[in-house]
């Protein structure tokens, strides 16, 4: 199969984007299609989760210029038909290194062709904010999947990264919003889930809900599924999941 | 990266020992454990196995097409219900079947040997209870026949980016002596049943010292196309794939060829019975083996043809499948019958016996070298004459004349090939196969002509001639003109390649 290359991003932090990248890297692995899941965010959260140091990742300067190091850093998790291309601090400083770059903003795009023939699917973890590096993946990315977290704030930033999409000439398409870290019990939870599925934006049906089970993903470090196979949150993953696969 | 590295334990060295060993670097922790059946499958000849691939299929669950060396699964795909399958278009998945179908070819799968397996299998974990290598426990029980060898191994498999850990245990491993296998641990149990995988092979492979005696050596090459038409008997009778009885037909054609081509070897009245047996052994098969090119080809010839035409050809080879079943028993039953069985027991006690030199045997204790250099000049010579005398008019028959010209030539330098430099002669071979293949391409296609007008003829005569079918028929007659006509218009430049300076310099080094 032609690989498929999914980014999960959002411009605000701890909306839950690791862990659904996480989760659902292992959700692909499991059905036996070759996965890898790419740590682009300096803070390694979902290297950590695979019990990666990412001591161990590569540099940027090595990531962008050196297609056998590249391959050489790449490291099988502890899931079969799953591995992890760790993330590195120097990350942090990845726009400038892309800047320097005959094609800055498609970089990134020619990298992870590379990978093509030996996966079926790619997971970007992507850095938050709206970088060099996060724009790169807006033009890699197949689905650019973005959680967002029933608040008002929160669908304001997606209205800003519909609208980069639009100045930037990119395929407002390929975004693909659902609801993170859902509260039911929140009054304005459910109002503004209630708003926004009919409107513009097509959320996808399933959302994660708020779960002290994904929490715990950072102490036990690895999917949720291993630990709390039945939670209502690895059911909504599932869910999101065979959602995706159809879109 | 790392590849897989197998072991097979012994008494005194069991996975207790192992097990301690690799404790004092890496906290174990188990991974999976249980028993399964499996059955591997490849082709007579080994295809799989030669292309460093292993098919096995568990019970009721995946077909797996796996990598020897790195233990990788490369395709697999869900058992279906019904017969297993045997050719590569059986198989349901398109990567699988593309895959197959470049190593497999025409061939057929057979079941090679069954196992069952027991296992166990450890993660060896660093400091943050990552897995960076898995280590593997098999306790196997095959069975292939009557033999039911049993063995026990230890798998080291590595995970990407972990070579150095992988390397520690190795070390560990190996101090402790315990014999490394270079095979696959299936394909070692095999061994232990008798089986020797990537053995069989239908080409000449006889090496041979220039100054043996004519008698010995000749024997030496005709034992071996003997043991290529005895291997090959049981799956041209079972009917496992049409390789069978080429790989037989080839055999005979060689040996008939070596008693002709290369005569005072043996007392002359062997020779001259010998000669006729072989003749009628490879006679009963010729149109059994037309009806089995026509058919594998049916996609090919229906391919030459515009869509509309070609369900025209259904009839013909529904036909031609028809006949062919009928030529198959025929030919099973003469197998089987008496003359047949008499022969190749004659032949093989020939073969055993010394004969004592008489006046007819005058190259019985010759040195094969200068046999073998004075028949390939004759042969040479006859070839380069016939081939002269093609034009772009020539007759079919001058063409078949030459392609067998061609052939014995081929297969002097064969039988011989291990008597002299080899890059130097398989270059001189490559040379001669390249005019063999259009030459042999040509002569199929006088013969399809005049199966196509034949198969016509009969259709018109019964009276119940359909229009689609007799139009299908002369397109496809008209396409195979057109090619031939090609064919015989390029052959000059062909043979001017293959009787230029160079390669006439090549022929004198090697047999002057």
């Amino acid at each position: 199969m032609k690989l498929k290359i999914i980014g999960v991003y959002s411009i605000k932090g701890g909306v839950g984007k690791t862990a659904t990248c996480v989760n659902l890297a292992y959700l692909a692995a499991y059905e036996r299609k070759r996965t890898l899941l790419s740590d682009l965010d300096p803070q390694g959260s979902a290297t950590f989760y695979m019990r990666v140091r990412t001591s161990d990742g590569l540099k940027a300067r090595d990531f962008l210029n050196h297609p056998k190091e590249r391959n050489r850093a790449v490291k099988a998790t502890d899931f079969e038909f799953m591995d992890l291309l760790p993330a590195d601090l120097s990350y942090r400083r990845m726009d400038l290194q892309l800047n320097k770059s005959k094609h800055p903003k498609s970089m990134l795009k020619d990298i992870y062709k590379g990978f093509s023939k030996d996966y079926d699917y790619l997971f970007i973890d992507c850095p938050p904010n709206i970088t060099l590096v996060s724009e790169n993946v807006f033009r890699t990315a197949d689905i650019l999947l973005v959680p967002v977290i029933p608040t008002t704030l929160s669908i304001l930033t997606l209205e800003n990264l519909v609208k980069f999409f639009k100045d930037k000439g990119l395929p407002g398409k390929k975004i693909v919003p659902f609801f993170s870290m859902v509260e039911h019990r929140k009054k304005m939870h459910r109002s503004i889930m209630e708003e926004c599925r009919p409107g513009g934006y097509h959320f996808l049906k399933a959302g994660i809900p708020y779960s002290s089970d994904v929490e715990k993903m950072g102490v036990n470090r690895r999917p949720v599924f291993l630990d709390y196979p039945n939670s209502p949150a690895a059911t909504a993953y599932r869910e999101l999941w065979e959602e995706i696969k159809k879109s | 990266m790392n590849q897989a590295m197998t072991f097979r334990l012994t008494a005194g060295h069991d996975k207790s020992v192992v097990l301690s060993g690799i404790k004092k670097l890496f906290r174990l922790s188990p991974y999976k454990h249980g028993k399964h059946k499996s059955s591997m499958y490849d082709s007579f000849d080994w295809r799989l196995y030669r292309s460093d691939r292993l098919l096995l299929s568990g019970n009721h669950t995946l077909i797996a097409l796996k990598s020897i060396s790195s233990e990788d699964v490369l395709n697999e795909e869900p058992v279906h219900s019904g017969p297993s399958p045997r050719f590569w278009w059986d198989f349901h998945g398109p990567d699988l079947k593309s895959t197959l179908k470049s190593i497999l070819d025409m061939r057929a799968l057979i079941k090679m040997s069954s196992f069952e397996e027991g296992f166990e299998i450890y993660s060896a974990l660093n400091e943050d209870a990552k897995t960076v290598a898995r280590i593997g426990f098999y306790k196997i029980s095959g069975t292939k026949g009557s033999s039911n060898p049993q063995a026990e191994y230890i798998q080291l498999m590595p995970l990407k980016g972990y070579d150095n850990e992988l390397k520690v245990i190795r070390d560990t491993v190996m101090r402790l002596k315990i014999t490394p296998v270079n095979e696959h641990r299936l394909v070692d149990l095999l061994r232990d049943s008798g089986l020797e995988p990537g053995r069989y092979t239908s080409k000449i492979d006889v090496p041979l010292d220039p100054t043996e005696q004519g008698s010995s050596a000749m024997k030496k090459i005709l034992r071996q196309m003997l043991n290529v038409i005895r291997q090959n008997e049981d799956g041209i009778k079972k009917d496992i794939d049409t390789e069978f009885l080429h790989d037989f037909r080839v055999a005979i054609r060689r040996t008939r060829s070596a008693i002709s081509q290369v005569p005072g070897i043996f007392p002359q009245e062997d020779t001259a019975r010998f000669g006729d047996d072989f003749k009628y052994l490879g006679q009963l098969s010729n149109r059994l083996r037309d009806l089995d090119v026509y058919i594998l080809n049916k996609d090919h010839f229906s391919e030459l043809l515009p869509q509309e035409l070609r369900p025209g050809l259904t009839p013909l080879f529904k036909s031609l499948q028809k006949e062919r079943q009928h030529e198959f028993m025929k030919f099973v039953a003469d197998l089987d019958g008496a003359r047949c069985r008499k022969i190749l027991a004659g032949w093989e006690q020939l073969l055993g016996m010394r004969c004592d030199a008489d006046d007819s045997m005058a190259n019985a204790e010759r040195p094969i070298l200068s046999v073998a250099t004075e028949f390939i000049t004759k042969r040479y010579k006859k070839t380069i004459k016939s081939g002269k005398q093609i034009n772009d008019t020539a007759s079919e028959m001058s063409m078949h004349g030459l392609r067998i010209q061609c052939k014995k030539l081929r297969y002097l330098l064969e039988f011989f090939s291990s008597l002299f430099p080899r890059s130097d002669i398989d270059l001189f071979i490559r040379h001669l196969k390249k005019m063999q293949d259009i030459l042999g391409e040509f002569n199929d296609l006088t013969v399809q002509q005049e199966e196509l007008r034949g198969h016509l003829k009969r259709i018109g005569q019964k009276g119940k001639v359909k229009l689609k079918e007799a139009a299908a028929l002369g397109g496809l007659i008209s396409v195979l003109k057109i090619r031939q006509d090609d064919i015989r218009f390029q052959f000059k430049a062909v043979f001017e390649e293959f009787h230029n300076r160079e390669n006439t310099e090549l022929f004198h080094k090697l047999f002057d």
